[in-house]
């Protein structure tokens, strides 16, 4: 696979981006600035068109249950999360999976970061992570990722 | 088990010329719309979804 340092956004067309939890939970609970708001705007306008790996949704669970909410808050929440996965999640098939089983045991990342890898790579989409160490390790590797930040700038 | 999808028709006004333009072109206008109109459905959707989830995440950060 090659680095995608020379990406460029298209101007018209709709862009897919595979996004793993720390995107999701950012763009869902994160500061509202800027960058975040518009990237929220974007996808509910359909300029960009984001999808999750399965593997991806049970982590946004996992982490919004550790929240400190109140139980009236939270079941509301996590059906709200979850009709909001819906919409964006993609289910892997047994290929898609046993390949991002391998790559996630060859590159020492999660499952879900290797699964959002299988994805991309499936969709010829970006794979845009707001974890830096995941961003970086893959970049080392020569996989196609870009850290939120500069997915932001292009 | 999945659900039987029954079909309806659906009908709506466009301009003589759009229609000619449609004409000249070879695809299924059915299918297409059908995706663009579930498309449509699903962003619409989650627009609402998501201005639930601001409520509720505004509520708890109190």
């Amino acid at each position: 696979m090659v680095g995608n340092r020379s990406y460029k956004r298209p101007d018209s067309a709709v862009m897919g981006v595979i996004a793993d939890a720390s995107v999701v939970y950012e763009l869902l609970f994160g500061k509202q600035n800027g960058e975040y708001q518009k990237l929220k705007e974007m996808i509910t306008d359909g300029k960009i068109t984001l999808r999750i790996p399965d593997t991806v949704r049970y982590e946004i669970f996992e982490t919004i249950i550790k929240k400190r909410v109140e139980p009236k808050y939270l079941q509301r929440l996590l059906s709200l999360i979850t009709q909001f996965l819906e919409c964006v999640t993609v289910e892997m098939n047994v290929d898609q999976l046993s390949k991002a089983a391998e790559l996630c045991k060859k590159l020492e990342v999660n499952l879900s970061s290797a699964a959002c890898l299988i994805l991309a790579t499936t969709f010829g989409e970006l794979y845009v992570t707001a974890d830096t160490s995941v961003a970086d390790k893959l970049k080392k590797n020569g996989y196609p990722v870009l850290h939120i930040k500069e997915f932001f700038s292009i | 088990m999945e659900k039987e999808r029954k079909d309806v028709i659906v009908s709506f006004r466009i301009p003589e010329y759009l229609k000619s333009e449609m004409e000249k072109i070879d695809i299924n206008w059915s299918e297409f719309l059908r995706e663009k109109v579930e498309e449509k459905i699903k962003l619409e959707r989650m627009k609402n979804v998501w201005s639930e989830i601001e409520a509720i995440r505004d509520l708890i950060q109190r």
